[in-house]
């Protein structure tokens, strides 16, 4: 048997208002929820423009960064170069003054009788040109020092390179459109320099201590190799 | 051999003086320079050199490629390499060695390791 059709409304109009209860009792629920997110958004959305701005800001200033490594590696180079015309030019120098004083020593040992006391002068100012010369030679090699540093620049200059790299991908993320000229800062980074990352100044021979220990060790093993005839 | 030739590879302008200084210092006038290892195999083409004293890092070619290149010619087997780098971890000084280089020295030298090195080297190379 059916069922009336007066009866059939009112059961769907009970069960559309059960439903809107549902919806609003949801509605109650949710709201707070929805409230939070909005708070939420309107807080983040400065601190993305202001990271926006700092990576901009740390973006653009890595190349100079960069920029002044090289300058600084090459200004070394430049004062070091200097130096060693410099050092050579004393050089020369001394080894002039070091055969001039033999010359002059020999001449008079040669001529008339010399006081014991001015050849005792002539050995002391040879011994002390001799003692200079080692000296400019000491200097010299310790310049090596600028070789050493230069590779140390060019792997912090690596390194500076990275973080760029890492910041303007992060960039790229949040869609910051002034990259200006990112790829001509870039550029600047591209400095052909091969280098060690571990160079170091260590002159207590450690290492060369090592070395000499690998290549002894090599050497036995080669030389006990029967040759081919 | 009337003199001993050296050819002096470092992109360095500084170290090549350097060494070329300490070699004259240590009696050894006669030298050629490279910049990289490429230039360095340029050199080895166009003069008779009797010894090598090579960097590791360089642009272009490095000391290792360069040394492996050398290697690579039957002729060139017995030509003392000094390499000097400022590399000096153990698997570096293995790995140049596996490449043969003749001797090794960790920068900074001294005068009297690399005389004593290029004295060792000499008194083996095949008369």
């Amino acid at each position: 048997m059916s069922m009336p059709t007066e009866a059939k409304q009112d059961q769907t109009i009970l069960r559309r208002l059960e439903e809107l209860r549902d919806v609003i009792q949801t509605s109650r629920k949710v709201l707070p929820l929805f409230d939070n997110f909005l708070q939420f958004v309107k807080e983040i959305v400065p601190m993305i423009e202001g990271l926006n701005h700092s990576l901009d800001e740390s973006a653009s200033k890595l190349p100079k960064a960069s920029t002044e490594l090289h300058n600084v590696s090459k200004a070394t180079e430049t004062a070091t170069i200097a130096i060693l015309d410099t050092l050579d030019a004393m050089g020369r120098s001394l080894d002039e003054g070091t055969k001039l004083a033999e010359n002059l020593q020999q001449r008079r040992t040669n001529g008339a009788a010399v006081e014991e006391q001015e050849h005792g002068q002539w050995s002391q100012l040879q011994n002390t040109f001799h003692t200079l010369s080692d000296q400019v030679g000491s200097i010299t090699i310790t310049l090596q020092v600028q070789d050493i540093t230069s590779q140390q620049l060019a792997a912090v200059n690596h390194l500076v390179k990275s973080v760029y790299e890492r910041l303007s991908w992060l960039m790229n993320q949040f869609e910051v459109t002034d990259l200006r000229s990112l790829h001509e800062e870039v550029k600047m980074f591209e400095l052909p320099q091969a280098f060690d990352p571990n160079a170091s100044w260590e002159d207590h021979g450690t290492r060369q201590s090592l070395a000499d220990d690998l290549v002894r060790k090599t050497a036995a093993v080669a030389a006990s190799v029967p040759r081919a005839s | 051999m009337a003199t001993t030739r050296f050819l002096v590879v470092d992109d360095s302008a500084t170290m090549r003086r350097i060494v070329i200084n300490t070699l004259k210092t240590i009696g050894y006038e006669d030298v050629v320079e490279a910049g990289d290892g490429a230039e360095a195999l340029a050199q080895l083409r166009s003069h008779e050199i009797h010894f090598v004293v090579t960097d590791w890092n360089m642009p272009n070619m490095s000391g290792l490629e360069f040394t492996k290149a050398v290697r690579s010619d039957d002729k060139l087997q017995h030509l003392p390499i000094l390499m000097v780098t400022t590399r000096g971890v153990k698997e570096d000084i293995v790995e140049a060695l596996q490449a043969r280089v003749s001797s090794y020295i960790v920068k900074p030298f001294t005068p009297p390791v690399f005389k004593e090195k290029i004295d060792q080297l000499l008194k083996l190379v095949p008369q």
